[in-house]
């Protein structure tokens, strides 16, 4: 029985397996390689050893900075993201009238060019007569130079990423759609007003796609690169404050021609990135209910 | 239930079908040497310097195509700012181009790691050129490339506010004092707020350029960060917009690119790629000038177009015809109608002031360019795109901050020379 | 209705009822302004969009910014086709998407249905390295990848935007795995006595139940794959190939920018996106989601 078991188990995962051997493992393995070397993305490799990480973790400024950017946007976007992509989403699903509009126009930034909806967020921080100072003003709160500002950067750019919440809000709508209306049927015989039905029942039989946005906002948050690239112009914003680490990394690559360098900083990061997501597991994944739990 | 499977299956063949037909239909003659045992076909990568760019480029291509029959030219495009990600990725799978445009940040590079070919066997006679231009295409006297358009940048101004403020138009031979004393007047402040700026952006390479400071010197051996002259335009940039306040502040200006074009500034460094689009959208009266002399002249940086050879292209005769063509021959005499690029050849130096949009001074332009009265920006060392831009925030910062400008250049550029280990 | 539609136990006396139903008129109003403002603030930028589509040059970046045109250009939009091979683009848009759509949804199903439900030895680090593949900033994969491909002789075909689209994504993989893990057993044990196998189990029971997910998969699937320029720029290379998100990217010159015209092949490139999402969003989302009876 378990030897059949084994055997379907990978039929399934045929697929993925063979694209794993073919498209995948080898490049990670060239790049795992060329942290090693000197490869500028041109001509020879020449093995270095570790000198790349050596460099990165001692002479480096730029890398210890980029690297708490990313992660002071992660920290702090991820969870918010979560938490507004939810709250979205719950709204997005009462049974209303129209609601199918409602849901393109929240799902509609999200589907905006990045070069576009960059355009347009650098025209709303504009500090001298963008929006968002304008809103500032009216309730008597001082200006902020925003996206020019060393310290309103990253801030600004999580406003910004808040906005594109639709992908994670769709997620959402399939989980909750997935819910058993029996069991919010059940609640309230016993008894149970909306914010139980809420605690009790949504939160729980939606763990999954919560779980799952935790995740994946995690892993794609420590890359994030297009945004910051377009807002800045390709500096780095004020002083390196919105330098993230992947976009670093890319112009050590393709603009510094410091292929090695940067795959040395793209392995480091991969050990980050793993670390983060084993301690999520460890942390929230035995909350996660599965009705499938093996 | 069955439906269901044999429905699946019927897809999946479809699509395998679909993308056999697909393997099939496209990527024919893909490798440089065409199907056709006679016809050779050459790949040239490119960007677009505006957005028919691509299309208008391929008329000059044409053209060539006409002349030399049996050699098909195969234009490959992308955009600029992630060119080099297609040209490392193609390098790199061994399917680079046989002919290249090179972004001269990248041209240390490209050299160092012997990319390009060696055309200094070719015959080339310098005379057939304007001045200083073959020297854009060399690396430590070899040449390695052929320049296909040379131009600079010069001041755009509005005639129109300089008339309402009562201000002379700039003259040629102008100074980095006349332009100070004219921007001032060209700027208007109503309930403090600036409504009218006299100069949009003076960007800081012209500024160094017409004091003779920059980044490295010109071979490539010496940081010239925290020389006098540099000192004294970055200072002098600083002041524009801090002291004299003639040039908006990055809060100010973020996410403007046209102050001048909607009439809210008097001034802007253009270029000739500029000139088509003033004419369709300004609605004022225009000209343009020379950049303002500092200690070194109205110099102003070279804006050029490199063109070379991939050294592993299997047809270089045909390439250097092609690049002939481009940089010397027919398409020096067609490009100024078809794509507003500026002939670096002698014999059409008169092409200038009539091309389709010239201003009316656009004949400074022509004298500039027949004095060699450009400089060339950009060292070619592979080191120099990697300076060039982390200075950016060095003077970022010294604006928003207003700092010491003799303090943060030492400072930077002492760290350019332990890094680069330049003097 | 709201939320559940639940049918109240009639044993309430009317007071309690009357309160109730006020409650739930003050909801419905909070729900329907909530929902009238943040709508107001998310439609905002793709009215500007639209609006600085229809602006002429000189006034598209002007200060302070406009939504509603000063002069109305309409020919932006002609322009996008004399300007680019735009038509061809979308063509090429279609096919690529379609097909990455169809191949993801295939794999990533079955895949996911390896790792949601069957238990079996090495599984767990299989899945492990499943995620361990998209922590690898991408770009230091790419000319790796490419130069597989250049040797495979499918550079300059779709071969490489589609191919790997039928070995599964992980990203989906993850999603649908997630969804697959929360039908009960039962169902699975009820089917296997009937005489279903596993496949059978996949393709009757799993499945159907999993219709919003799968449509989740198939619109998120077709929206990237739809703005993906990363993988049409490096592996193509004649301009008749090329896609819309590609083909955008060219009226960003180097010395000069399209505005009216980019902002206008903007909209057209998101129309399509837009009518999708309305129409697909009704099927996954408003119930027809009732085979099986998971409600």
């Amino acid at each position: 029985m378990n030897k059949s078991r084994t055997f379907l188990f990978y039929m399934f995962i045929m697929p993925w397996l063979v694209g794993f051997f073919i498209f995948t493992a080898g490049p990670m393995i060239y790049s795992l390689y060329m942290s090693f070397t000197d490869y500028s993305g041109l001509g020879a490799a020449n093995w270095v050893g570790i000198e790349n990480y050596k460099k990165i973790f001692t002479e480096d400024p730029l890398f210890w900075q980029s690297l708490w950017n990313t992660l002071f946007y992660t920290i702090i976007g991820v969870p918010l993201g979560l938490i507004v992509g939810y709250m979205l989403a719950v709204l997005l699903n009462s049974k209303v009238k129209f609601m199918g509009v409602f849901r393109t126009i929240f799902y509609l930034p999200s589907l905006v060019p990045t070069v576009a909806s960059s355009l347009l967020w650098i025209l709303i921080f504009q500090p001298d007569f963008g929006i968002a100072n304008a809103i500032l003003s009216f309730f008597h709160l001082p200006n902020s130079n925003w996206l020019l500002s060393e310290g309103m950067v990253k801030p600004s750019l999580i406003i910004m990423s808040l906005w594109g919440a639709g992908g994670g809000m769709v997620i959402y709508l399939a989980g909750l759609q997935s819910v058993p209306v029996a069991l919010y049927e059940a609640a309230e015989l016993d008894g149970a007003g909306k914010f139980r039905k809420f605690w009790n029942v949504t939160i729980p039989m939606t763990s999954n796609v919560i779980f799952f946005n935790l995740i994946m906002g995690l892993i794609g948050s420590f890359q994030v690169f297009t945004q910051a690239y377009v807002v800045s112009s390709g500096n780095g914003g004020p002083n390196y404050k919105s330098l993230f680490y992947v976009f670093y990394l890319y112009q050590d690559a393709f603009k510094f021609f410091k292929m090695g360098y940067a795959s040395a900083l793209a392995w480091i990061l991969f050990i980050i990135i793993l670390i983060f997501t084993v301690i999520q597991f460890k942390v929230f994944g035995k909350k996660v209910y599965y009705e499938f739990d093996e | 239930m069955r439906k269901k499977k044999g429905l699946g299956i019927l897809l999946l063949s479809l699509v395998f079908a679909l993308s056999a037909f697909l393997t099939g239909c496209s990527s024919n003659s893909e490798s440089a040497s065409g199907g056709d045992s006679n016809d050779v076909t050459l790949r040239i990568l490119t960007w677009n310097n505006n957005p028919e760019g691509t299309k208008l480029e391929g008329e000059i291509f044409k053209e060539f195509e006409k002349e030399n029959p049996g050699i098909k030219v195969k234009p490959v495009f992308a955009p600029y700012d992630k060119y080099n990600d297609k040209f490392l990725t193609m390098s790199a799978g061994g399917d680079q181009p046989d002919l290249v445009w090179l972004q001269p940040s990248a041209m240390g590079q490209f050299v160092s790691k012997g990319i390009l070919a060696d055309l200094s066997d070719k015959k080339i006679n310098k005379d057939e050129y304007m001045p200083n231009v073959l020297e854009l295409g060399q690396v430590d006297g070899k040449q390695f490339a052929l320049i296909r358009d040379a131009s600079t940048q010069m001041i755009g101004y509005n005639k129109d506010m300089f008339d309402a403020a009562g201000v002379p138009y700039p003259k040629d031979d102008w100074t980095w004092n006349d332009f100070l004393d004219a921007a001032k007047k060209l700027t208007k402040v109503e309930n403090g707020k600036t409504v009218q700026f006299g100069i949009e952006n003076f960007y800081l390479s012209l500024l160094l350029t017409s004091n003779g400071g920059g980044l490295v010197s010109e071979d490539g051996k010496k940081v010239i960060i925290d020389s006098p002259e540099t000192i004294e335009a970055v200072t002098f940039a600083r002041d524009l917009i801090n002291k004299y306040h003639v040039q908006p502040t990055s809060a100010q200006s973020q996410g403007m690119t046209n102050l001048f074009m909607t009439g809210k500034a008097a001034m802007k460094i253009t270029g000739p790629w500029d000139w088509a689009e003033y004419n369709k959208n300004v609605k004022f009266k225009w000209d343009i000038v020379p950049v303002p002399a500092g200690k070194a002249g109205n110099i102003s940086p070279a804006a050029y177009l490199p063109i070379g050879i991939g050294k592993t292209t299997k047809h270089p005769e045909e390439a250097y015809k092609l690049l002939q063509f481009l940089t010397t021959g027919k398409g020096q005499d067609i490009q100024a109608k078809i794509i507003s690029a500026v002939p670096v050849v002698k014999r059409n130096a008169d092409q200038i002031a009539t091309m389709a949009n010239a201003p009316e001074n656009a004949k400074s332009l022509a004298t500039i360019l027949a004095e060699g009265k450009t400089k060339m920006y950009t060292p070619y060392i592979p080191s120099y795109s990697e300076i060039d831009s982390k200075f950016v925030p060095v003077t970022d910062n010294i604006n928003l901050k207003n700092l010491n400008p003799a303090k943060e250049l030492k400072k930077y550029a002492d760290q350019v020379r332990k890094e680069y280990d330049l003097k | 209705m709201e939320l559940a539609g639940a049918k109240v136990n009639a044993k309430v006396n009317s007071k309690k009822e009357r309160s109730i139903k006020k409650g739930r008129i003050i909801e419905r109003i909070v729900t329907y302004a909530l929902l009238i403002g943040l709508s107001i603030v998310f439609i905002f930028p793709f009215l500007w969009l639209v609006g600085t589509s229809l602006k002429p040059e000189s006034e598209a970046l002007s200060f302070p910014p406009t939504i509603i045109p000063e002069t109305w250009k309409f020919s932006n939009y002609k322009d996008v086709f004399t300007m680019v091979n735009f038509g061809q683009y979308y063509w090429n848009s279609i096919i690529v998407t379609l097909l990455t759509v169809l191949g993801t949804v295939l794999s990533s199903t079955l895949v996911a249905y390896g790792f949601a439900r069957i238990k079996a030895k090495g599984r767990d680090m299989w899945f492990i390295l499943l995620l361990a593949t998209m922590m690898l900033p991408p770009q230091v994969t790419m000319i790796p990848v490419y130069m597989i491909f250049s040797k495979l002789g499918w550079v300059n075909s779709f071969l490489p935007l589609i191919v790997p689209a039928f070995f599964g994504n992980a990203y989906f993989i993850f999603l649908l795995r997630q969804f697959f893990k929360t039908i009960p057993k039962e169902l699975e044990e009820s089917a296997f006595l009937d005489g279903c196998g596993t496949f059978g189990i996949f393709w009757r029971i799993i499945l159907p139940l999993s219709v919003p997910a799968v449509i989740t998969v198939a619109l998120l699937s077709f929206m990237w794959t739809w703005n993906d320029f990363l993988g049409p720029l490096i592996y193509l290379n004649d301009d008749s190939m090329y896609t819309l998100a590609l083909g955008i990217l060219q009226f960003k010159g180097a010395l000069i920018i399209s505005w009216g015209p980019m902002m206008a092949a903007s909209v057209l490139i998101i129309l399509p996106l837009i009518i999708i999402f309305f129409v697909g969003q009704k099927y996954f989302i408003e119930g027809i989601a009732t085979t099986g009876g998971k409600g």
